[in-house]
Parts: C-alpha cells; sequence; structure tokens
C-alpha cells in the first residue's frame, strides 16, 4: 500500500509539473558591415546558438528608377562565425507593396532570393535553412504581400528552405483585417509597440499595457508556430516644443548624467536639456526621453508571454547583437529570460 | 511677385500644361518630346557647342550625347604622342571585341600573338617597338575589370575595393617613377580613377592635386582628372566645391559637358554655394550659365550674368534661343482647327481670368528677353549680334505686333547672315506676311510663293527616304526642324487664314500640304499618308460644297502660284479616299444621286472603312452595316455578315431608289418615307450603320453637343423624325401610324438624353436629382402620350410595350392614375 501511495504521489509530481518547452536563445544582427567581435561571438557560444538571424538588406521602393532595390545591404568583412548558421533576414518597406503591381511581386521574389543567396555565401556559408522576411504589412498591402511571400516560397532556390515572417502586436490582434501570412512560422516582435513619436513619459519599445492590449487576449489563439523576439537596445529620443525631433545618436545614458547638460524629471525618463548642446545638434529646453530595456523587464515580458504561448519549442531572439549592448546584461540575466518564456 | 500670385501662376500653368498634354495624348499617339508645342524657332540657330542643352521640358537633356567624342580626343592625343593615325589608335582602344580585347591585355610585344587585322595596325607596331607606352597600355587593360563592372541595383557583389586600393598604389607607384610626361599623367589618371571607384577619396584626390594639377601637358585628360576630383569633393561632403569643379570641367571639357552638368546637380546647391569659389568671369559665367540650362522657367537672370561675363561666349546664344523657345511654348496656342479637343474636361472653371494674369506674366517675360535681344545687337560685343534682331523680330511677331517685327526684320542683310540665321530670316519673314491673309487685305499670297517652295526643299532634304509601314509618320527626332516648322507653317498659320476668308477648301487643301514631308510617295492613299488633326478635319469639317472646292483646286495644280503648289500636293495622293469622302458628304445631306455619282468614281477593289468588332473572335472580326432593318430596342445593335453587308455605296442606291419611289409611286411614298427613316435611324450613334455617316465612334459622342453637319442624324435623328411624321401623315393605317409614333419617340429620346447631359451625373445614383429629371423625361416623351391617348388598341402598341421597358413603365405609372 506505501508503495503504491508514493509511487501514485510521484507520478502526480511528475505529470504536476508542467513540461518546459524548449528554448534555443540566440540573436539579430542588425549592422550594415559583419565584423566577427570576440564579445559577440562569445556570447553566441555560450548560449550554444545554432543560428544567428543577419540582416542582409533593407528593400525600398526608389522612385527615380521606379522599381523596388536594396538598400544598405550587407558587407561581410569578417566571414559568420563558424558552426552557426545564419538565418537571412531581409527588411521591406510596406510602401513598396503599395507600389508595385501583381506582375512585379514574383520577380520581386526572385531577384530576392537570389540576392540572399549571393550574400550568404560571401559570408562563407554554403547554405541556410531558413529566410524571415521582415514586413509590417498593412491591410491594404496584404493581398499582394501574402502574393509575394508565395511567389517566394516557390521559388527553386528556397526548395527545403523555409520561410518564416516578423509578426507585430498589432496583427496579432487585428487576425481578421491583417490576416495570417501563408507561411509555417512568425516572429513575434516584442518591441516599438508603443509610439516612438507621441510626447509622453512612455517606453515605446517595451510596454506591458501595449502588449495587454494587444496580446492577452489574442496571442494564445494565434495559428502559427512563433518565435519570440525581444529588446536589449536603447535610444534617445528628442522632442522639442512637445514634437518629435527625432533620435539621437550623440546621447548616451553618460551624456544625460552630466548635471551641467540634463536634468531628469522625477522619475520619469524624461530629461530636459538646461543649455544648447551643438555636439549633438540640440538647443536648449529640448527634451530627450532615455528608453532603454532592463533584465527584469525582459523577465517580466517573458513570463507575460510563457502564459499564452503554446508550451513548444521556440527561438528567442535577443535584438540585437551589439557588444555596447551587452554590457548591459549579465550571462545570469539572459538565462532567467530564458528560463521564464 | 506675392507668393499667392505665384502659387496662382503656377497651379494655373500646371492645369493648362497638363490639361493640354493629356488632351494631345488622348487625341493623338505618345507626346514626341521634340514637338510637343509650335515652334518656328529653331533651336540650333545659335551653333552646335551646347546642342545638348537645348530648351526641351519633356526630357532631362534635349541630348545626352556630348558634341565630341572622348574616344575620338584620345585617339588623337595617342596619335600625336606616337606619331601615328588616330583611326588604329580608335581601332585597338575603343573598337576591339571581346576577344580581342583579352589578347591585347596580354600582349607583351610580340606581333604574332595578335589576329592579322592588328598586326599591320601602326598604334600595335608603336607599341611593340617602344618599351615605356606598352607598359602603360598593359598596365591600364590590368585595370579594365576593375572599372568596367555593369551597374546592376540588384547586383549583391561588392565592389572589390581591396583590389582597386592595390591597383591604384600599384600605379601610384608606377607614376612616381615615369618621367615621360604623357604617360605620367595617364598613370596618375588611372590610380586617381582607381581610388575614386574603390572609395578612397581623400586619396584620390591627393592624386590629382599631386600629379594631375601640376602636370604642364595640355591634355583632355587633365580635365577629366579634374571630373574624378570634383567627384570625390562631393562624396567628402563638400557640395558646394564640388559644383564649382564641376563647373570647370563643363567649360573646359566638352568631351565629358553633359557628364559634369548631370553632377553639378547632384550636388543640389543654389548657384551662390558654387558661385562662392569662382574666380574669374569665364569661372563666374559657366556657373551661371549651367543654371540657366537647368531652369524651365524666365531664365533672364542667368542670361544677363552670363552676358556680363563672357559677352562673346555662345552660352549666351544658347540660353537666348532657349528663352524664346520657352516664350514659344508658353504663348503660341495651338490651332484646333479640326474642332478634335474635348471641350468639356477643361471648360472654363472661371478659366478665363486666370489665363489672363497667365498671359500677362508670359508677355512680361517676353518683353525681358526682346529687351535683352535688342541689347545683344546693338553692343555688338557678342560675334552674331543678328541673332538679336532675329530675336527682336520673331518674339515681335508672337506678340502680334507685325509692323514692330518687320522694322525689325529690315534691319537685316539676309545676304550677309550666316546660314542658319539666314533660314531662320526667311521662316520669320514668312511668318509675318502671312499675317496679311485676312479679309479685307489686298495681299497677294503668291508672295509667299518662293519661301514656301524653299520650305519645301528644306523640308524634302530631311526625310530622303519614306518608311515602308503605312502609317503617317509624325516627322519625329529631334533633326527634323524643318518638317516641324513647314507642317506647322500650313496647319497652324495658312489654314486657319484660309478658314478664316471662308475658303474652307483652300483650308483643307493647306492641312494635306502640311503632311506631306516626302518628295515620292510609295504608298499613296490620301488618309494614309494624313496626320490626326487632318483626317478629322476633312472628314468631320467638309461638305459637298468643300469636296466640289476641292475638285475645282485639284484642276489647279499646274500654274506658278500657291493654289498650285497646295494643289499638287493633294494630287500626289490617289483619288479614292477622295471620292469616297465626297460621296459621304453626300450621304449626310441625302443627296443620294450625288453619292451615287461620287461613288462611282472609287474603285471596285477599294475597302470601305468596317469597324472593329472588338467583342468578336478571329473571324468576326469586323462590323457591317445593316440600315433597313425594324428594330425596338436599339440595343443590342444587330449587325450583319460581311456577305449581306450594306456598303455606302449600295445604301446610296438604295435610297435614291427610294426617293425616285416617293414621287413614281406616291400611293405607297408612307412605306417608303418609314423605310428611308429607319435607315437614317441606323447610321445614327444608336444604330448599326453609322459608319456610313460617321468615320468613328466613341461612347462620349450622345453625350457631347452637335458640332458637324452629320451630327444631325448621328446624335439628333433629326431627318429620321421628319421623315417618321411624313410616314405617320401619308398613312391611314392606325397599326401603322402607331409604328411611326413609337419611333417618333425614339427619335425624341436621342434629344431628351443630350440634353440631359449624361457625363454630368451618375447613371447608378438615383438619389441625385439630375437623374430623376433625366427619368421623368423619358417617361414623359409626349410621343408616349399620344401613343397611349391614340394607339392603345392597336397590336402594335401591344407589340412594343412588350419589348420597350420604358413605354412598359410609362403605361403602368399612367395606369395607376
Amino acid at each position: 500500500m506505501r508503495k503504491i501511495s508514493i509511487l501514485v504521489i510521484f507520478a502526480f509530481f511528475l505529470l504536476g509539473c508542467k513540461q518546459k518547452p524548449v528554448i534555443h536563445p540566440t540573436f539579430y544582427y542588425w549592422k550594415t558591415d559583419y565584423r566577427n567581435k570576440p564579445a559577440e561571438t562569445a556570447y553566441l557560444n555560450q548560449f550554444k546558438s545554432k543560428s544567428l538571424y543577419v540582416r542582409i538588406m533593407d528593400v525600398d521602393f526608389k522612385p527615380d528608377v521606379q522599381q523596388a532595390a536594396p538598400v544598405s545591404p550587407i558587407k561581410f568583412s569578417d566571414p559568420a562565425p563558424s558552426g552557426i548558421a545564419i538565418i537571412p533576414v531581409v527588411f521591406i518597406v510596406n510602401n513598396v507593396f503599395n507600389k508595385i503591381d501583381s506582375q512585379q511581386t514574383g520577380i520581386l521574389a526572385s531577384r530576392i532570393a537570389k540576392f540572399v543567396d549571393d550574400k550568404v555565401k560571401q559570408a562563407g556559408k554554403q547554405n541556410y535553412t531558413e529566410l524571415q522576411i521582415d514586413c509590417d504589412w498593412t491591410k491594404t498591402t496584404r493581398a499582394s504581400y501574402f502574393k509575394f511571400l508565395k511567389e517566394l516560397k516557390a521559388n527553386p532556390l528556397l526548395k527545403h528552405k523555409a520561410v518564416s515572417v516578423t509578426l507585430r502586436l498589432h496583427q496579432v490582434k487585428n487576425v481578421v483585417s491583417s490576416g495570417i501570412p501563408p507561411v509555417e512560422k512568425a516572429m513575434l516582435m516584442c518591441y516599438n509597440m508603443g509610439n516612438l513619436r507621441k510626447y509622453g513619459e512612455q517606453n515605446s519599445i517595451l510596454d506591458q499595457h501595449e502588449m495587454n492590449l494587444y496580446l492577452k487576449d489574442f496571442l494564445a489563439q494565434y495559428p502559427l508556430q512563433l518565435d519570440v523576439a525581444l529588446p536589449i537596445f536603447e535610444w534617445a529620443v528628442v522632442f522639442r516644443n512637445q514634437e518629435y525631433a527625432g533620435i539621437s545618436k550623440h546621447i548616451s545614458k553618460t551624456v544625460l548624467q552630466n548635471p551641467k547638460l540634463f536634468r531628469q524629471r522625477g522619475n520619469t525618463i524624461l530629461f530636459d536639456l538646461l543649455v544648447d548642446y551643438p555636439t549633438a545638434g540640440l538647443k536648449k529646453d529640448d527634451v530627450v526621453r532615455w528608453e532603454e530595456i532592463s533584465a527584469s523587464n525582459l523577465s517580466t515580458t517573458a513570463k507575460f508571454l510563457s502564459r499564452y504561448l503554446k508550451p513548444e519549442e521556440r527561438n528567442l531572439v535577443f535584438y540585437h547583437l551589439d557588444t555596447d549592448l551587452l554590457k548591459h546584461f549579465t550571462h545570469d540575466d539572459f538565462q532567467k529570460i530564458i528560463a521564464y518564456l | 511677385m506675392t507668393f499667392k500670385k505665384l502659387s496662382l501662376i503656377s497651379s494655373v500653368f500646371l492645369l493648362t500644361f497638363f490639361g493640354e498634354i493629356a488632351v494631345n495624348i488622348a487625341c493623338g499617339g505618345e507626346i514626341d518630346p521634340y514637338d510637343y508645342y509650335i515652334s518656328y524657332f529653331h533651336n540650333n540657330i545659335e551653333g552646335d557647342e551646347y546642342a545638348p542643352f537645348a530648351f526641351n521640358e519633356m526630357v532631362y537633356l534635349n541630348s545626352e550625347e556630348d558634341v565630341e567624342s572622348e574616344p575620338d580626343i584620345n585617339s588623337r592625343e595617342w596619335a600625336k604622342y606616337l606619331n601615328i593615325k588616330k583611326e588604329d589608335v580608335l581601332k585597338v582602344m575603343y573598337k576591339a571585341d571581346s576577344a580581342t580585347s583579352v589578347k591585347l591585355a596580354n600582349f607583351d610585344g610580340n606581333l604574332s600573338q595578335l589576329p592579322d587585322s592588328l598586326q599591320q595596325n601602326s598604334f600595335i607596331q608603336a607599341l611593340s617597338k617602344r618599351k615605356a607606352p606598352l607598359k602603360y597600355y598593359l598596365f591600364a587593360k590590368s585595370c579594365e575589370p576593375l572599372a568596367n563592372v555593369e551597374f546592376s541595383l540588384w547586383d549583391a557583389a561588392p565592389r572589390d575595393t581591396a583590389a582597386m586600393a592595390a591597383k591604384a598604389n600599384e600605379g601610384l607607384k608606377l607614376t612616381a617613377d615615369e618621367k615621360d610626361d604623357f604617360l605620367k599623367l595617364r598613370y596618375a589618371y588611372q590610380s586617381a580613377r582607381m581610388f575614386h571607384f574603390g572609395g578612397y577619396h581623400a586619396e584620390s584626390k591627393s592624386t590629382y592635386e599631386k600629379y594631375i594639377k601640376p602636370s604642364k601637358l595640355n591634355s583632355a585628360v587633365k580635365g577629366w582628372g579634374l571630373a574624378l576630383y570634383a567627384g570625390s569633393t562631393r562624396r567628402l561632403g563638400n557640395p558646394e566645391e564640388s559644383a564649382f569643379l564641376f563647373s570647370k570641367v563643363f567649360a573646359s571639357n566638352p568631351e565629358r559637358r553633359v557628364q559634369a552638368y548631370k553632377n553639378y546637380y547632384y550636388n543640389s546647391t543654389p548657384v551662390n554655394g558654387a558661385l562662392k569659389y569662382a574666380k574669374t568671369d569665364n569661372e563666374k559665367a559657366n556657373i551661371w550659365a549651367i543654371n540657366g540650362f537647368g531652369n524651365a522657367d524666365s531664365g533672364i537672370e542667368s542670361i544677363q550674368k552670363v552676358y556680363q561675363y563672357e559677352p562673346k561666349s555662345q552660352l549666351n546664344g544658347t540660353l537666348l534661343v532657349r528663352e524664346v523657345n520657352k516664350l514659344e511654348q508658353d504663348l503660341i496656342e495651338a490651332n484646333d482647327i479640326a474642332k478634335i479637343a474635348y471641350n468639356y474636361y477643361f471648360s472654363d472653371n472661371g478659366g478665363s481670368k486666370y489665363k489672363d494674369s497667365l498671359k500677362a506674366v508670359n508677355l512680361k517675360h517676353l518683353n525681358e528677353i526682346r529687351n535683352f535681344a535688342v541689347k545683344l545687337a546693338t553692343e555688338k560685343k557678342y560675334p552674331q549680334p543678328e541673332l538679336g534682331t532675329l530675336t527682336a523680330a520673331y518674339l515681335s511677331w508672337m506678340e502680334n505686333k507685325d509692323f514692330m517685327a518687320a522694322n525689325y526684320l529690315a534691319i537685316l542683310k539676309p545676304d550677309k547672315l550666316p546660314e542658319r540665321l539666314r533660314d531662320q530670316y526667311r521662316i520669320t519673314d514668312l511668318l509675318i506676311k502671312a499675317k496679311n491673309i485676312k479679309k479685307g487685305s489686298p495681299f497677294n499670297e503668291n508672295d509667299l510663293l518662293p519661301n514656301l517652295k524653299w520650305l519645301d526643299e528644306k523640308r524634302f532634304a530631311e526625310n530622303k527616304t519614306q518608311p515602308n509601314g503605312q502609317y503617317y509618320d509624325y516627322g519625329g527626332g529631334a533633326e527634323k526642324r524643318f518638317s516641324r516648322t513647314t507642317r506647322n507653317f500650313y496647319q497652324q498659320i495658312l489654314a486657319p487664314a484660309y478658314l478664316s476668308l471662308g475658303d474652307t477648301s483652300k483650308a483643307a487643301l493647306a492641312m494635306v500640304k502640311g503632311d506631306i514631308g516626302y518628295k515620292t510617295l510609295k504608298e499613296n492613299s490620301l488618309f494614309q499618308n494624313m496626320s490626326y488633326q487632318t483626317i478629322a478635319f476633312w472628314q468631320k469639317n467638309l461638305s459637298p460644297k468643300s469636296m466640289q472646292g476641292l475638285a475645282v483646286y485639284k484642276t489647279k495644280a499646274a500654274g506658278n502660284d500657291v493654289t498650285a503648289l497646295l494643289a499638287s500636293a493633294l494630287n500626289q495622293l490617289k483619288n479614292d479616299d477622295f471620292y469616297e469622302l465626297y460621296g459621304t458628304t453626300y450621304l449626310r445631306t441625302h443627296q443620294y444621286d450625288k453619292a451615287v455619282q461620287m461613288f462611282a468614281k472609287v474603285s471596285a477593289d477599294y475597302k470601305y472603312f468596317a469597324p472593329e468588332n472588338w467583342y468578336g473572335d478571329e473571324s468576326n472580326s469586323k462590323l457591317y452595316a445593316n440600315p433597313f432593318i425594324e428594330t425596338i430596342n436599339d440595343y443590342p445593335k444587330q449587325y450583319v455578315a460581311a456577305k449581306t453587308s450594306v456598303t455606302k455605296k449600295a445604301f446610296a442606291a438604295e435610297m435614291l431608289r427610294l426617293q425616285k419611289l416617293l414621287v413614281s409611286d406616291k400611293k405607297n411614298a408612307a412605306t417608303y418615307y418609314y423605310k428611308m427613316a429607319n435607315a437614317v435611324y441606323q447610321t445614327g450613334y444608336y444604330g448599326n450603320s453609322w459608319f456610313l455617316i460617321s468615320y468613328d465612334w466613341s461612347s462620349y459622342d450622345n453625350s457631347a453637343p452637335a458640332k458637324f453637319v452629320y451630327d444631325g442624324d448621328y446624335k439628333k435623328a433629326q431627318t429620321a423624325k421628319a421623315w417618321y411624321l411624313k410616314a405617320r401623315s401619308l398613312s391611314t393605317n392606325p397599326d401603322f401610324k402607331a409604328k411611326c409614333t413609337f419611333m417618333l419617340a425614339k427619335c425624341l429620346q436621342k434629344q431628351i438624353i443630350m440634353n440631359a447631359h449624361p457625363l454630368s451625373f451618375s447613371y447608378y445614383d438615383k438619389t441625385d436629382v439630375k437623374w430623376k429629371n433625366f427619368i421623368k423625361a423619358n417617361y414623359n416623351n409626349p410621343y408616349f402620350i399620344e401613343l397611349r391617348l391614340n394607339y392603345n388598341k392597336t397590336p402594335y402598341y401591344q407589340v412594343a410595350a412588350g419589348d420597350c421597358s420604358y413605354l412598359r413603365d410609362f403605361i403602368a405609372a399612367k395606369s395607376r392614375k
């Protein structure tokens, strides 16, 4: 009797524990010149990442030639790290699908396929298994974009390869108007969810309120297999007279902490500029909103997502791989986030 | 000029400009960028030095070809240096095919390596004998694969910048070591070029400064080096200096002028940006000239500045001619003699006030340019001051100040003028004199004859061979200036003048003369050789009287006057189309006896026009007339097959027969009137035989107001109505009378539709008051009322009510009352 009850209790424990799905952590590489930096590659090794998402190019519509064309394609100054596969990513500006007609989506698909193929070889890789298309499509571009995806999948260069897409929060909520892209897998981009250009104290990169709004009631039902992308970047958003004035390349946290230049507004992430700052092209009374992500933000986000995501294997991709950004996190921080998902 | 005025004027300009273009596109074929406005002032009379920059708003540059050839220039320099033939250098350096090019890249001086044809080449022989030039030649060939890469947006391969840098450094060493100035300069150029293409702009610039700039040689290569230097300056973030440097290349290197011009503008700097760096008058003049060349609006500022700094330069002439062309585009209104413009697209939206203010601006521009032209002429600093006088004369003619124009012209001595100015003098003289062709003027048009004959010869010279194609050749191409001038003179000046004198026939003749640019014609049917305007004018505007006049003119081709000149043009063409049209004009006026006579003069194998059946397949590609049918519904139109079709000839014959029967068989006159009414109804817009009286059909026709003589039948069913009334009055049979009444209702409906302006409302918007009124008018057709009142017991009444929904609805509505 005793043996049986122990067995039963053991079985309950076993069954009661939720099976934790396997998470594959890795990064997005989003710079235009690939250089193999030891600190960055070390992280990949620590994560035991099998792949790296690498931005190959943007595609935008060029009015002077009246066609879609590559913008700032990546250059491989160093070959991609060995032992790690490349997942090429192509960012397509939504407007392209407003401008090109149904004849041209097929042409665009074959051009992209060829270009990506050549670039992957330049990276020193013989092949790749997945191509990701990053496009924030809308109701009006949906038909054209989905047609493009189908044509891409049908391209001979993509035989035996998967095509995945990025998915933004609003597309999860508005499934009816956004539609479901004709691919097997999508990457849920959990960043840039707020309104960058709106003056206020909100963090436009990561905002729990926004995630609740868009995901709480909808994420669990989304029919595609999902990977997750989380932000580790930071930036200084500049406002002048409460109007959006851009993102400053010359402002860092250190600069913001200089009491001669900036004064923080209470506990908010807003900083008032006290004097003219010509180095950064800023004027007195400009306001900088410093948006950054902490490890605990990401943990919270991971926990939130895990409530709604199916317990299945997925990639967790941090945006983006950069030595300076990695300095704000420890290896333990990352492990916690991965564990929470 | 205030902003409001400016925006007003520019928006009106844009509206009329694009409106005119839209009409041209709608009415004609594709726009010819060298023939999109009326022009008589040839754009090359000042000379060819700046030919690519002649005024043209339809293309970025009037020509993309430089006035001198770089291969030629480089070959000449090498030929002089090696004391050999220029053609031999050209052959080797610029005309070798890819296989030969590979052999040449590996040439080590041993002639047997190369094909026979090159072994005799003096350049190759020189290279085989002289070590240093050969060494340079091979180095230059080794740069080729890096430099000659075809640009493709979608090419993933990045530039091999590392290899380019290596090549450039190799070149630098060779430059430093080379003692011969000729070769040293070229080594330096290759190095600077490799640095430039590789993106090493600082190094490219220093190469220029160290080796190219100080070279004492008088060589075009220095200019090419400067172009690279200017480009690197731009890449390194100094657009204003870059623009200035490109203006220097523009001035010094005619073989690179177009490139320099484009690159000046890539910098997007205002004129003052480049001017900052200009020290000499020549530099300033060229900067202002480039700005003038890129300006489609009034260039008075640039031209005055260029003249101030370099009054002798041909830049002044080019800028002046540009201004005249701009004024032609803005002020000369194309004459729509054929009345083919669709008025309702661009009707006066309070247009006249805006048009006036626009005209005032343009006239002000004209005056400024004329004043400048007079200054150019009187100060005699410019080498061809007569250009100024000629311009003043022409502009005065444009402004309708003929007396002033003639006075300016009188100052010139045509025999002493250079050829192009003399030609333009003759044209201007012709234009001024032609103004005298008007009512009450004693002017004898034969005074124009010598100049007209001269224009003919000029035109023929431009059009030596007629193409094999069947279609009217629009005289396209930048070089066909006299063709355009001649055509414009006949069709824009002479034909309207004759029309205003009341001589439609002579106007028609002038239109034809305007279109024939060839001395002999391979395919000489009339309408195959005419432009759309001429065809439309003839087919829509001519009456039997005008055709008669033309027939008379055709007999006067032997004389030595303008009439003979015009008539002999028409006589170059076959008579079939002429008589076919003549017959059709009689059909339109219902003079069937005369129509029959005219059609008898048409060849037996003449192919009468049958419209395309857009909905049919291969076997059913054309539509054939079936005018004598009775129909209740207009739609669908009931055509027949080719075999049973009624040609114009047969139609005329049958109508004539019926007409005669009206007299000889008075008892059955009603029936004959009825048959004739049916036929003439079917020749209307709604019928299946419209092409018996009209040469085209557009779905907009029923809403456009009647313009032409045959619109009475084509649009309004007027004759049909008159004949149905006659038929009805002559009959006593109530059923027959019911039929006539119903047909009368149909005739009247055509008027109802036209009066309702159907384009002004949507047929599907049932809430629109215009739609409601339209429906109401249809349902209250007075002939329906008559039908119901007097003929509601007849068998036909039931048939009609069954087939015609309007009648049915009318009856139903009335019954409910």
